[in-house]
């Protein structure tokens, strides 16, 4: 499959702060592909080096397996931190201008803003624009000349909730087309719900990279609930099986050791005359694992 | 090029600071040179190398001496689109429009070729302008004109653009070492008319003819002094000449490593 970048060794500090440290990840065409980290972690400094508009200390990247020239970019949709344009030109005005920095002949302006649902507006000076439209407006310019990659960091940041799921709803959109996308989030519900592979982030450093698959089955847990919670807690503990027991409210959630079944449980807890009301299989969320991987990397 | 000056083109066209500070450069510079007479009678007191001689009697207006003194007299105004350059500059980087550029597929050394692009258009535009007063004024003299007085000083026209495209290059610098409006524009006054000044009388004169600002000032010194001392014909300096086109090309370059070491 092709790659679309390839990051090797990425570094960058700012003075004493590291802000990324030896940072390497491959997408591959058709990916979406979620960088995801808590405020500071090291996404918007990726994101800003691969782009071009941060020196890296050390390390390379590589786009379309092509290396790192300006012309490259030009195959990109990008929107980093927030929409720039130029605020006493109109929304149409500001792409044209795009689709010139793009090369793009024949960029069907209008078809974008369409797209993105900001035609109407297409007239006013961005200065006029509210938030939500300056996001469309940026959408929209990320689509000109049709790129075969988007980059977008924190696209919701600072949108209503209407307005967060249009823009989820066009991303989804986007990637359906076969359109690879890049997206830096610190919300772990967003990548959950958009991407296919993720990268987590902390403090510069990579925790851990898949597909978002993998990173949700890692382990399945089991939640079990009783009308005697303390009969339940003494039987549960007597069982070799448990390799985590966290109280929740009404019920226990248990982890398995590698091996045991779910119904060697359940016949120990009938035979040791538990009353079980609630017996279900829980994949733990992508939160749960995110704040699993923070907490395993404390030092 | 073209497709640099066309993106920059579309940057400024619906800028209304653009086209206010552009058409008051070229007003203040048709008006001052349309009442040259009555300013020169009035400048006269002030000037004290100058004395008992009315301007207003001399052929300042005439050709050729006219390239001379309008270039001299348009040269104060030149800060008007230097300014031009650094709104132009600073606002990318206030609107982060730079950064958007770049992202969107512009290298870093066409992003500043574009700005360099919109200096010489400026530096065109006014010398045009220049040349087209210069020939209005030197034809309603009233005197006959004779064909090749007319075009025997247009080293004057020359010698105006190199210096107008050397200060805006200078002004561009600024704007992105500091990349805000106000501070370039205090910065670009306080170098210009209190630094250098300075710096200026504490250096032998062999050297401080030659720190960027007096080099650029000059390339055309004030001419009204030939028309007391004879002997005192100013010309433009090759030397000169060459010394502000290598400070033009100086902070190009210094502006080319700034830009390209800039986190945007």
């Amino acid at each position: 499959m092709q790659k679309i970048l390839t990051v090797e060794g990425l570094s960058k500090s700012y003075g004493a702060v590291k802000a990324l440290l030896n940072l390497s990840i491959t997408v591959h065409k058709g990916d979406v592909f979620g960088i995801l980290g808590p405020n500071g972690s090291g996404k918007t400094t990726t994101l800003g080096i691969v782009l071009g508009v941060t020196n890296a200390s050390t390390g390379s990247y590589s786009w379309f397996e092509q290396g790192n020239n300006h012309e490259l970019r030009k195959k990109i949709g990008a929107l980093l931190d927030k929409p720039n344009f130029y605020p006493h030109l109109n929304g149409f005005q500001n792409l044209k201008l795009v689709a010139d920095i793009k090369d793009v002949k024949n960029p069907k302006i209008k078809e974008k803003l369409e797209f993105a649902g900001i035609a109407k507006s297409a007239n006013r000076k961005f200065i006029t624009y509210s938030t939500g439209m300056k996001q469309r407006l940026a959408l929209a310019s990320t689509l000109l000349g049709d790129p075969e990659v988007l980059v977008l960091d924190e696209p919701t940041n600072g949108l209503d909730p209407e307005g967060i799921a249009d823009v989820r709803q066009l991303i989804q959109k986007i990637a359906n087309e076969g359109i690879t996308v890049i997206m830096a989030s610190h919300l772990l519900d967003e990548v959950q719900k958009v991407c296919t592979h993720v990268a987590v982030l902390k403090s510069g450093n990579k925790l851990f990279e898949g597909n978002v698959q993998s990173l949700l089955t890692g382990d399945q847990g089991i939640e079990i609930g009783s009308d005697n919670l303390d009969k339940l807690e003494v039987v549960l503990s007597d069982f070799e099986g448990i390799e985590s027991m966290e109280k929740k409210p009404g019920c226990y959630y248990i982890k398995l050791k590698h091996g045991y079944k779910s119904s060697e449980l359940s016949a120990y807890l009938i035979t040791n005359g538990v009353e079980i009301t609630h017996f279900a299989h829980k994949s733990s969320s992508l939160e749960q694992e995110f704040l699993h991987l923070l907490s395993e990397n404390r030092a | 090029m073209l497709k640099l000056l066309r993106i920059e083109f579309r940057k400024q066209v619906t800028s209304s600071g653009f086209w206010i500070l552009v058409a008051l450069h070229a007003i203040v510079i048709s008006l001052i040179s349309m009442n040259l007479n009555s300013f020169l009678k009035n400048a006269n007191i002030m000037i004290n190398d100058i004395p008992d001689i009315d301007l207003s009697l001399k052929p300042v207006l005439q050709f050729p001496d006219v390239w001379q003194n309008l270039t001299y007299i348009a040269g104060y105004f030149k800060i008007i689109l230097a300014l031009v350059v650094i709104t132009s500059v600073s606002n990318e980087f206030t609107n982060a429009t730079a950064r958007q550029n770049i992202i969107d597929g512009m290298s870093r050394r066409q992003w500043l070729y574009s700005k360099i692009g919109l200096a010489k258009i400026l530096a065109l535009f006014s010398t045009f302008l220049v040349l087209i007063i210069g020939l209005l004024l030197g034809f309603t003299q009233g005197v006959q004109v004779e064909m090749p007085t007319i075009f025997t000083r247009l080293d004057y026209v020359l010698a105006y653009f190199v210096e107008l495209l050397v200060y805006f290059i200078y002004a561009l610098f600024l704007a992105l070492i500091i990349k805000r409006t106000g501070l370039s524009i205090i910065l670009l006054l306080v170098y210009d008319f209190i630094l250098e000044p300075i710096l200026s009388w504490s250096l032998p004169d062999q050297i401080s003819g030659f720190l960027p600002m007096s080099t650029i000032d000059n390339l055309n010194t004030f001419p009204f002094t030939k028309y007391v001392d004879i002997g005192n014909q100013a010309v433009i300096s090759l030397e000169q000449l060459v010394w502000a086109i290598g400070y033009g090309v100086v902070f190009g370059f210094l502006s080319l490593l700034i830009f390209n070491k800039k986190d945007l």
